[in-house]
């Protein structure tokens, strides 16, 4: 049974930096193979390491695999960069806040971290001002805080900063 | 019989009680369409409020989150691509790209009759056939389980997309992040590289909301300034042509759920998978490929995920036997009431078990109604600018991480598998094998050692266990028949 239209089963090209990331995944499978293995060896069947091993051997093939059948592939020329077409600046940029609303949260709270995150986040993505932004975070993050918080009773981060 | 009825009618006669089923579903909805704010979390805190309460009123409003939870999380699916708990996984594959295609409420409206068909043959099987199926499932040894897992993660290739050994790969690597951690049997340390934050595992609800929440909100980045597409709401309530069109698939697939779920440990996940492995099989030729629409995936999953809710209530009121986390907690609120489910409650307190089919009935019902009303205002979700909901996305995915055991640990691990997710999905990788894998590694590996050290560690009869008993046997030969048909479609 073929589900898939004709025009995908004709030869994919390869996104940039593609063969690099599949590349990655099997060195990492490597590593998993031997940490799989490290767990017990091959002492027994019944080893905690076992199943684990099982998986890295999947891993490992299933990688490999992918690793040859993406080298094969054509390089695709109409996608741009790496840069551009993968990891472009809006991409980036929500990457770095997000990851920086994370690190901040136990420090100074849930509220003021979502704040601060929220109100940045949709300045930069809605492009509608620092007015509409801050109305539109504030707004999102009581309605938030009233379901979770009030409703479900759902435990939040409390600012450590100031104890 | 006449007791029966009227201890199943309890519910609906008292207003109270029948309040307390409609809210609780109504409740279970929205609970369960936000990513985190799992069904078996809202039930656990709701448990601490009942204690005074009387048992009735606890297990109504119980019985209704739990309906309400398990359909709910096909929500955010549909519209988000982002599951509001795993046993809507599967229901994102198609029912996203019919959201894409501007299809938002047609897809909701057929989820959620489906969803109450499923429900209904769930209820159905309780009512008629619970000690039956309880008896049938104490037959499965822990070598059952363990080519049940075999045979979930082997699905893959209906997940896979472009490639096998790409699935492969994901399952795989759910597996080994299933096995992070300390060994259940022995306690050993592995994969934890000394940290004392590895030696509780990876969250799998946090993998998740990684996984399809935030890996799907930096793909969405890079349609930010594309306009939300417009759904269409004319047609929410499926046509009786399309119903009865589509029935035979919805009651086969309820039926995979039923038995599914009444085995203790499996739930909606296993059943939604294996559900829409065989709708692929007897739909040779749908009108639009799986993966792009289908509307025979989006059946199979709900149908058979709202239906493993009946089975899983099987073996809690028959066995006094979980059959998901969800009524491992309801069996908690009982032993709280003074009430012991198991081999006698059927003889003992049948009114507590035909109240308990009457709840359900009632939620089910519950589900269509609220199900099928609150459609427009949720596909306003799909419409809203990308720039606002795509930062709310990360502080609700951030919120539900943070309240699985309140720790940030598990918030860095979300984003961790978010950005996997995010290289993975780029490069043609699907991520609900990975999500499979972690959910199916442990029971994997637990069973499969439990079954090896009950023969001694001796292989060859553990192989021949597993040709010689007849669920087994059954089992095995549909491992095998997935594993050619896999072979078969990647060449």
């Amino acid at each position: 049974m073929n589900t898939t239209r004709p025009l995908e089963n004709a030869k994919r090209q390869r996104k940039p930096g593609e063969l690099v990331f599949t590349g990655l995944l099997f060195i990492g499978s490597l590593a998993i193979t031997y940490f799989a293995f490290s767990i017990s060896g091959l002492s027994s069947t019944s080893a905690p390491g076992s199943i684990p091993m099982l998986a890295a051997v999947f891993l490992l093939i299933s990688s490999l695999i992918t690793l040859v059948k993406t080298a094969k592939q054509p390089k695709g020329t109409e996608v741009g960069s790496f840069v551009t077409a993968i990891t472009p600046r809006v991409v980036l940029f929500f990457a770095f806040i997000t990851l920086a609303y994370i690190s901040i949260i136990n420090q100074f709270g849930f509220l003021a971290s979502s704040l601060a995150f929220l109100f940045f986040s949709i300045l930069v993505l809605y492009r509608q001002g620092f007015l509409l932004s801050i109305l539109i975070s504030i707004n999102v993050l009581a309605i938030i805080y009233v379901v979770f918080r009030v409703i479900f009773k759902v435990i939040l981060p409390e600012a450590s900063i100031w104890q | 019989m006449a007791n029966a009825f009227d201890y199943f009618s309890i519910g609906w006669a008292d207003p109270y009680l029948f309040f307390l089923t409609a809210l609780g579903t109504f409740a279970g909805i929205y609970v369960g369409a936000i990513p985190g704010l799992s069904v078996t979390m809202a039930v656990s805190i709701l448990i601490s409020f009942t204690f005074s309460w009387d048992v009735n009123e606890a297990l109504a409003l119980m019985a209704g989150i739990f309906m309400g939870g398990v359909y709910g999380g096909s929500r955010t699916a549909i519209l988000l691509n982002i599951p509001g708990a795993p046993s809507a996984m599967v229901t994102a594959l198609d029912g996203y790209p019919l959201a894409k295609k501007g299809e938002a409420g047609q897809a909701i409206g057929l989820s959620t009759v489906m969803s109450f068909v499923g429900g209904l043959v769930g209820i159905i099987v309780l009512a008629v056939a619970a000690p039956v199926i309880s008896e049938f499932t104490l037959m499965f040894a822990p070598r059952d389980y363990f080519l049940l897992a075999v045979l979930g993660l082997l699905l893959v290739g209906a997940l896979s997309g472009e490639s096998l050994a790409k699935g492969i790969f994901c399952a795989a690597l759910g597996v080994s992040l299933g096995m992070i951690g300390l060994d259940p049997l022995t306690a050993e340390e592995r994969f934890t590289f000394g940290s004392l934050e590895l030696t509780g595992g990876i969250p799998y609800i946090a993998a998740m909301i990684g996984f399809f929440g935030i890996a799907e909100v930096f793909i969405q980045l890079h349609q930010i300034g594309i306009q939300p597409i417009r759904q269409n709401l004319d047609k929410i309530l499926p046509s009786w042509t399309l119903v009865k069109k589509y029935l035979p698939l919805s009651l086969q697939t309820s039926g995979i759920g039923v038995i599914i779920g009444a085995l203790p440990g499996t739930g909606g996940d296993i059943a939604a998978m294996l559900a829409y492995d065989h709708a692929k099989r007897v739909t040779p030729e749908p009108a639009t490929p799986f993966g792009e629409g289908a509307y025979e995936g989006l059946i199979a999953a709900e149908s058979s995920n709202n239906a493993a809710v009946g089975g899983a209530y099987i073996p809690m009121l028959t066995l006094g036997m979980p059959g998901d986390a969800v009524t491992a907690v309801i069996i908690g609120a009982l032993f709280i009431h003074g009430i012991q489910p198991g081999p006698l409650m059927l003889t003992e307190t049948p009114h507590l078990f035909w109240y308990t089919v009457g709840n359900l009935t009632l939620a089910n019902l519950c589900i269509l109604v609220f199900g099928l009303t609150g459609i427009r205002l949720f596909s306003k979700i799909v419409q809203c600018p990308k720039g606002i909901l795509l930062p709310v996305i990360i502080v609700l995915s951030v919120v539900g991480t943070y309240a699985i055991q309140n720790s940030v640990t598990d918030v860095y691990w979300m984003f961790g598998c978010g950005i996997l997710g995010y290289f993975l999905k780029t490069y043609g990788y699907q991520v609900a094998p990975i999500i499979l894998g972690i959910i199916l590694g442990p029971l994997m590996d637990v069973s499969y050692r439990r079954a090896v050290i009950s023969v001694q560690d001796d292989l060859g009869d553990f192989f021949w266990a597993l040709v010689s008993n007849p669920i087994s046997l059954v089992l095995v030969v549909g491992i095998a028949a997935v594993l050619i048909n896999n072979l078969r479609k990647s060449r």
